[in-house]
């Protein structure tokens, strides 16, 4: 008898779950979004987002302060003091990135740095979710911290890396995610939980973001938000940076130098072989090269690519 | 008597609840998910029937230091209330008398920055008796003497017999293992002859006659500097001092890698770089470590290649590459470069000696390091003491691990007593003969080499 209650129990649990209407990945993203905007999505354009807060973090004994601007048409400027160590900025002007940093030192960033900044400010301004996610799918209903929420498990479109998505079953709104994010050539696990749901402006934002990595939990309490501000600050390569573009720049030419050197080598080796009148063009090629507006042109490229 | 009861009941209850808090941090924190070969269940269900027993924090703490010294790792244990009370007292004091730092200017660099945090003038004034002592040849024997800081007259060589009144000789029966002896002996000496101005230390002395005279030594400013109470670490001590030794050879010594020593470190590198020395010297010694970035800051004026890593930092949830990112070229010594070590050098210390080794860009010379580098956070719990408990590992690019075996130096130095008395310092000397016959192509001799 006691087996047969259960055996109904366990039943009913099945059937109850089987009934639930399980969303799409896609009806997922666009009702979270569609509710992130009063009129809707369509009715606002996002072109800057300035927030000020703390971090509380276990470890230090006083909360540190943040200032973030993320701006379309200029790029973004985060601004972080810590007692006890000082500022660190870290800065991204659509062409460059880079980090002032009172512990290890300013550093102009590049390869997987420069992709992760580039990476985090189209976060800002991205329209659909989909974009950001591939792969995604509903794995199932699952408790986050108390509520009831959808599990999503995606991959990160642009670092490739599993990500899971909770979307609150009540709300609708984003509970949380578990990501992967790389980290030079390593790379850190890290929860992060959305919190205090606010109207600013017209943007509905979690005011409270919990972040647990690495054993340690860090509170950020969003005090400001503001979107849209018309005067907004120019993002400046800070001069202790420019020194590091210089180098870089100077790098590059070297490298491309080098490279032409080679051709040159080669093609005069060629020419050795040839015949009279095809060395004299081959003499009025290698002058071409070494022209500085056109080794100048493949750096810019070369820095442009890096940037985007 | 209900009442003592009832107290005592959920006095026991915050004992167990305390247990139940500290196995589970390390149980969802430890480094390493095989608990480096313990079966850490198994360690729950030994040591509970012991911690149901405890009704107070000082019978439950060496229940829980047994317990966290089955992983056998440093970086691990209960620090008691009381002394997080006295650090609080210590914090209050300053926070009241709390002045404004100055803040950025300039172009918002963090060059510009640092310059307010890198002395704290909120907490009590930190000095140094002027002398540094280490375990060699079963006693602890004083290897350095500031002369402008020590008019008494101790002489290096001198044996350590008392400090404070506190037998040397007890404290090191304590030990079996060697390796562990000389570092508790020379820590002790250590954090001894550091402390706030206005205090003092006193020793007990064996002198060149062997005769017993008791010094009293002050703590004076000299070059210490005031390090604040950064991530709950109490006010500390820190010195740094860059010399050019004979022969144009350059060094930096520095006691931790904490803030203030980065003002005068960019300071020393601006120098050499206009007037670089044939070698460089970086003397960690008795250095305990301390932010792992001001290493990877350090090691950033020694490389001039990207993208090198002076280790790897392990979690379980991550792995992170400790990555030097260079100077501007300007800015980056290039000659030949010698790390002295010793058994006190531990953590921050142990990665940048074993980073630049691995890498090819320094010898290191000294002893075995302290094998104790493991970066830790402190948290409290539920019965008001702390525990202090492991994050990460840090792992050698070779593959090897910073734990337990620390930096071997490419020039192991034998330190014999006879040499401080005649006022040598073996492991500079090996030191500054190394750079010399590089530049002289001249073989080391009396150099014991691995």
């Amino acid at each position: 008898m006691i087996e047969l209650l259960l055996w109904t129990q366990i039943g009913c649990a099945k059937h109850k779950l089987k009934n639930e209407v399980v969303p799409t990945p896609q009806e997922l993203f666009d009702t979270f979004q569609q509710l992130s905007v009063k009129e809707g999505l369509e009715a606002v354009e996002l072109l800057n987002i300035h927030t000020v807060g703390t971090v509380e973090m276990a470890l230090m004994p006083d909360p540190f302060s943040i200032d973030s601007w993320v701006i379309h048409d200029k790029g973004s400027l985060t601004t972080i003091e810590i007692s006890g160590v000082g500022t660190i900025v870290e800065g991204y002007n659509l062409e460059h990135a880079w980090t002032l940093d009172p512990t290890s030192g300013d550093r102009l960033k590049s390869e997987a740095e420069l992709k992760s900044a580039v990476k985090d400010f189209n976060r800002t301004f991205v329209k659909n979710y989909s974009e950001l996610y591939e792969d995604a799918k509903v794995v199932g209903l699952d408790k986050l911290e108390d509520q009831e929420v959808w599990k999503v498990s995606a991959v990160d479109a642009v670092d490739k890396t599993p990500t899971t998505l909770f979307f609150s079953k009540e709300t609708s709104l984003l509970a949380g995610e578990h990501r992967t994010v790389p980290q030079g050539k390593g790379s850190l696990k890290m929860k992060v939980y959305y919190d205090d749901y606010t109207w600013v402006d017209d943007m509905y934002m979690p005011m409270k973001m919990t972040i647990k990595t690495m054993g340690i939990k860090q509170l950020f309490t969003f005090n400001s938000v503001t979107i849209n501000t018309a005067e907004t600050p120019d993002i400046v390569v800070p001069e202790s940076i420019k020194v590091f573009i210089t180098e870089d720049v100077g790098d590059e030419r070297d490298e491309a130098e080098e490279a032409k050197e080679a051709e040159e080598t080669e093609e005069v080796k060629e020419a050795e072989e040839a015949d009279k009148p095809e060395e004299a063009n081959e003499t009025d090629e290698t002058d071409k090269t070494n022209e500085t507006d056109e080794t100048e042109d493949v750096e810019g490229t070369k820095v442009q690519e890096s940037a985007e | 008597m209900n009442l003592l009861f009832w107290l005592a009941c959920a006095t026991q209850k915050v004992q167990l609840e305390t247990f139940e808090t500290t196995w589970t941090v390390i149980n969802e924190s430890f480094p390493y998910e095989d608990f480096n070969g313990t079966d850490w269940n198994a360690v729950h269900e030994e040591y509970l029937p012991k911690a149901k027993k405890a009704k107070t924090p000082e019978e439950l703490r060496p229940i829980l230091n047994g317990m966290l010294s089955e992983l056998n790792v440093s970086h691990l244990g209960i620090i008691p209330q009381e002394e997080y009370m006295l650090l609080n007292e210590q914090l209050d004091e300053a926070s009241d008398s709390e002045q404004e730092t100055k803040s950025s200017s300039g172009d918002g660099s963090a060059e510009d920055s640092t310059s307010s945090t890198t002395e704290d003038v909120n907490s009590p004034e930190q000095g140094w008796a002027g002398l540094k002592a280490r375990w060699i040849e079963d006693q602890l024997v004083v290897t350095q003497v500031d002369g402008n800081l020590i008019s008494e007259s101790v002489q290096t060589g001198s044996v350590i017999q008392k400090i404070n009144g506190t037998s040397i000789e007890e404290v090191s029966n304590r030990y079996e293992n060697d390796r562990e002896q000389q570092f508790s002996v020379g820590i002790l000496a250590e954090r001894s002859v550091f402390g706030d101005v206005g205090e003092h230390v006193v020793l007990e002395l064996l002198d060149e006659n062997d005769q017993v005279v008791e010094k009293t030594l002050p703590f004076q400013k000299g070059n210490v500097i005031t390090s604040g109470s950064f991530a709950n670490l109490p006010a500390t001590g820190v010195s740094f001092v860059h010399e050019h030794l004979e022969g144009n050879i350059d060094r930096i010594a520095f006691s931790s890698f904490l803030m203030p020593i980065r003002s005068p470190m960019v300071t020393a590198f601006e120098e050499m770089s206009e007037a670089p020395p044939t070698g460089l010297i970086i003397d960690l010694r008795g250095n305990l470590g301390g932010l792992i970035a001001l290493g990877q800051f350090l090691s950033s004026y020694l490389i001039s290649e990207p993208d090198l890593d002076l280790g790897e930092q392990i979690s379980r949830d991550s792995n992170l590459f400790l990555t030097i990112h260079p100077r501007p070229s300007t800015l980056i010594y290039t000659g030949p470069v010698a790390i002295l070590v010793d058994e006190l050098s531990a953590s921050t210390s142990e990665v940048v000696a074993g980073g630049l080794q691995e890498l090819g860009r320094a010898s290191v010379f000294g002893q075995q390091t302290a094998g104790k580098a493991l970066p830790s956070g402190i948290r409290e719990l539920p019965n008001g003491d702390r525990l202090q408990y492991v994050l990460f590992d840090l792992k050698k690019i070779s593959g090897g691990r910073y734990e337990g075996d620390g930096v071997i130096p490419d020039y192991a130095v034998q330190r014999q007593q006879k040499e401080y008395v005649n006022g040598i310092d073996p492991e500079l000397a090996a030191a500054v003969e190394w750079i010399e016959s590089l530049n002289t192509n001249i073989k080391i001799e009396d150099v014991e080499t691995k």
